[in-house]
């Protein structure tokens, strides 16, 4: 009988707010270790404030969130020493130069790879004298992805990695991811409004509408829910534009 | 730590165009002497103060631009979360900023300082000797460049945090420049700044610590989030300023209220002509401050008050009446920095307990009065105080002022007064002096007298080129014949003696000083009158030759004795009656290493030990009326200028007790 998985990721009963505005109101899920979980929704929805909490960047109003065992608010910097990140827009700081921002990363994380990291510049075909701001929106998010992955982290979150790519510079982003994920089989935590990309990487979804996780499984599971309600196969984006549109009233 | 130096290098390494521009603003601060308009200073001056200027600039500049970097660059750029993906600290990524910012903005300034070093090296070095108020800057730095970061996150988020802290900053800054910067400013000139100077050292910690407080608080809190940070960092800086604004103010009172058991070093005892009380003056200290202290002490009891005078204000101001029942001092404490607001506090001695001092009344007098210019009657009844050209007499009874008179206008403002008495009566002697270009050397006594028919001023006695005044006489103790002054005039060459017979004072005895000259002190008590003079020596002689003690009686001089070679010599009213007490230094040019303190009798001249390392209290350092010998005052001993110590009459020397 196979053992079962690990959670990597445990948040119970999560709330955040901005002052008055609540943003996410009782989010709960868990991520499997070494499963990649996508979270749906809209712009707006609450998205990157959960990865902010996942980050420890945010203090969660209340409800409890647990990354590998450890509280982000409370315990960021060793986290970060297992978690890789790409943010929704890259902030490495423009003025640095590409190899700098390669030094910074390497000489604060122990775990660094600096062969992997040296191979993937190479691919990207970037060059480390240029500065972050004399980079492409596509090469700034694949130096992000590079640092993130350079790491070797047990847990990668992307928020939204492939917004404002073009189809080349997010094929190749996924390609890299996807080579990361056969070679260490890292756990993933994915935000994104790349419905295709979602549907060839993910194992499970959840679906954020207005600050509540309003639908949450394996994407077969969804698409079989959704057959049975309309009578027909339903693709990724037919169910997220259903349920985010309705705010998750079918 | 290991994370901190990288950050701190990382910044370093960013910000590396500051160094050579601090050196490219050196460079420019040398060659400022050729500006135009510059030729008519000296070039050397014009260097120097162009260089500590940008200096200074380059210091401010580098601590606000770098400090505001700290938190707010990051936050405002939307970058913060680029740090904080890596594994390092909240705390530990603003402590490395932090640091960074310091090293800049103290290199930047040093930096600025090589091209004058290099072209005139000996100048730069005396120029860092001098005295500055750069330690103070250095522990203001931090908490500039904290404030800097916190004000920029503030911004960012406009938070109505910055409105409080702007609020609680302008109240601090109020408080401490109310409580201690402005006092000491109109402290300086007198001792009692010591403990607002002392204090002064601490004010920039104060904004530091919480500056920083609130800045780590905000990169803690706040992280990513701009409103978080300004609230969060808001809260900390105003709390941590106010609490420590009011723990400062707090402990400059306590420091600023010591007792004598604080007393490290005793400066001067004063003993009241009459009773058990006398006027410490002594160094304190507390919380690490040294500052001058005086105290009212009841030698038996050990009860005490606060003097709010310093020390070197008892030449000035006689605080004692004769029968030593009441004192009187001049303050200005109660009213703060203002030295326009003080009054005339007498207080009453009660020789029986409880033997608190209580203020009896409270004269207001917005100015000082002039130095050696208040006095109290013999039994306290009247008041007099000289302030400027006129002269003042309360009645303490009533509390009613009974006359102000404007006495030496010809002596064109530039008068000293030497001495001040009063009568139970109101009569007021007043001596006076000049040493302006106009009048110099001359000197004037001068009787208010206030009978029923009227009020007048009497010019009794009047010469030129006085070269001393004796400041000790007691005019007031009423009865004909009393000595109002011995004068030594005609360039040190006669002497006269001015002696009140029937109301009027007159001068009853002049005579030549052959071979008495110089007088060293002139000293009246009890009954007697010492007058303590040395051989003619060349005046350019530091050592004197044998001294010589001579009783002074109104209608002549009589030698008790000589006195072996010495090199230093003081005199007082002896513990016993009919003797006087004489300290003796033979070492010359140490006036108190070891001094032999004896008892002198007056009739046979024989002189006993009283003990070693002992300074007698009564000795005429002030104009207050000596004790008589035989009196508790003329028993007071200082030992090794720490102990006050009693002669009981069975010749034991016990310390007071301070209650």
């Amino acid at each position: 009988m196979p053992q079962p998985r690990k959670n990597v990721i445990v948040v119970d009963g999560l709330r955040c707010a901005f002052g008055s505005k609540k943003v996410l109101e009782g989010i709960s899920f868990s991520v499997e270790e070494g499963s990649v979980f996508a979270l749906l929704g809209r712009n707006g929805s609450g998205k990157t404030t959960l990865v902010r909490c996942l980050l420890g960047h945010l203090q969660p109003r209340a409800g409890t969130v647990t990354v590998l065992g450890q509280s982000p608010w409370q315990d960021r910097a060793m986290l970060m020493r297992e978690v890789g990140v790409v943010p929704e827009a890259p902030d490495a700081p423009p003025g640095w130069r590409v190899k700098d921002v390669i030094a910074f990363c390497e000489r604060l994380s122990p775990g660094w790879d600096r062969q992997q990291a040296a191979g993937r510049l190479e691919r990207f075909a970037m060059c480390g004298t240029r500065r972050v701001f004399e980079l492409s929106r596509g090469q700034r998010a694949q130096l992000q992805l590079c640092l993130a992955l350079s790491a070797r982290p047990r847990l990668l979150i992307l928020d939204d990695p492939v917004l404002g790519l073009d189809a080349v510079a997010r094929q190749e982003l996924y390609e890299e991811l996807i080579r990361d994920l056969a070679d260490r089989g890292t756990t993933v935590f994915l935000t994104s409004h790349d419905l295709d990309g979602v549907e060839r990487l993910a194992d499970e979804v959840a679906i954020v509408s207005r600050g509540v996780i309003v639908a949450q499984g394996t994407i077969e599971s969804l698409k079989r829910e959704w057959q049975q309600r309309l009578g027909h196969h339903p693709g990724l984006e037919e169910i997220f534009v259903r349920m985010a549109r309705n705010g998750g009233v079918a | 730590m290991r994370a901190v130096s990288i950050v701190t290098w990382d910044e370093l390494k960013r910000n590396w165009l500051v160094f050579p521009g601090a050196l490219l603003m050196g460079v420019l601060a040398l060659i400022s002497p050729f500006a135009p308009g510059m030729q008519q200073w000296n070039p050397e001056t014009v260097r120097e103060v162009s260089t500590l200027v940008v200096a200074l600039a380059v210091m401010a500049f580098a601590s606000i631009v770098l400090g505001s970097a700290i938190l707010g660059g990051s936050l405002s750029s939307g970058r913060e979360s680029f740090f904080l993906a890596r594994p390092i600290g909240v705390f530990q990524l603003w402590l490395g900023r932090l640091i960074a910012a310091l090293m800049l903005s103290l290199g930047a300034p040093m930096l600025v300082l090589i091209p004058l070093a290099c072209v005139h090296p000996a100048a730069t070095l005396a120029f860092l000797r001098r005295p500055s108020p750069v330690p103070w800057l250095l522990l203001l730095l931090p908490g500039v460049i904290a404030m800097a970061g916190l004000v920029r996150i503030m911004l960012r988020a406009r938070s109505a945090w910055l409105a409080l802290t702007a609020g609680t900053v302008a109240g601090a800054l109020f408080i401490q420049a109310h409580m201690i910067v402005m006092p000491l400013a109109a402290f300086m000139l007198h001792v009692d700044g010591a403990v607002r100077y002392g204090v002064l050292a601490t004010l920039p910690l104060v904004w530091s610590v919480s500056f920083l407080a609130g800045g780590a608080v905000a990169a803690v809190r706040g992280r990513t989030e701009a409103r978080r940070a300004a609230a969060a960092g808001g809260v900390t800086a105003v709390t941590a300023l106010g609490v420590l604004t009011l723990a400062l103010c707090g402990g400059l009172a306590w420091v600023d209220a010591p007792a004598p058991a604080d007393i490290t070093q005793v400066a001067m005892v004063v003993p009241a002509p009459e009773g058990n009380w006398a006027l410490v003056a002594a160094q304190a200290r507390r919380a690490g401050i040294t500052f001058p202290v005086t105290f009212l002490l009841d030698t038996t009891s050990g009860a005490w008050r606060r003097w709010s005078g310093t020390w070197w204000q008892l030449g000035g101001e006689a605080p004692f009446s004769r029968d030593g029942r009441f004192a009187a001092w001049w303050e200005d404490r109660e009213t703060g920095a203002s030295r326009l607001s003080g009054h005339i506090r007498v207080v009453a001695l009660p020789s029986v307990q409880p033997r608190t001092p209580k203020t009896v009344r409270v004269v207001p007098a917005p100015l000082r009065p002039s130095g050696f210019g208040l006095a109290l009657s013999p039994s306290g009844s009247m008041l007099a105080a000289v302030f400027g050209l006129k002269v003042s007499v309360w009645d303490l009874r009533s509390g009613r002022r009974v006359t102000t008179r404007t006495v030496g206008r010809e002596f064109g403002g530039l008068l000293r007064v030497e001495w001040l008495r009063v009568s139970d009566t109101g009569d007021v002697w007043l001596g006076m002096s000049s040493h302006g270009t106009g009048a110099r050397g001359r000197m004037k006594v001068v009787s208010l007298h206030l009978g029923p028919t009227g009020r007048h001023c009497d010019v009794v006695w009047e010469e030129s080129g006085v070269a001393y005044l004796s400041r000790r006489m007691d005019t007031a103790a009423g009865g004909p014949g009393n000595v109002v002054a011995l004068a030594i005039g005609d360039g040190g060459k006669a002497g006269h003696l001015v002696v009140r017979r029937t109301g009027k004072p007159n001068v009853v005895w002049s005579r030549p000083l052959e071979g008495l000259w110089p007088v060293r002190q002139i000293l009246p008590f009890g009954e007697q009158v010492m007058l303590l003079v040395s051989r003619s020596v060349p005046a350019s002689t530091a050592r004197l030759g044998s001294s010589i003690i001579a009783r002074v009686e109104p209608m002549g001089v009589t030698w008790v004795r000589t006195v072996q070679k010495v090199s230093w010599l003081m005199l007082g009213p002896g513990p016993d009656p009919g003797t006087a007490v004489v300290v003796i230094n033979r070492h010359p040019g140490s006036r108190v290493q070891a001094p032999s303190c004896m008892q002198l009798s007056l009739q046979t001249g024989a002189m006993t030990p009283v003990g070693s390392n002992l300074l007698p209290a009564a000795v005429p350092w002030v104009v207050s009326p000596l004790p008589a010998p035989g009196s508790p005052g003329s028993r007071l001993f200082i030992r090794n200028r720490c102990m006050v110590l009693r002669l009981s009459e069975a010749g034991r020397l016990t310390p007071i007790a301070i209650q």
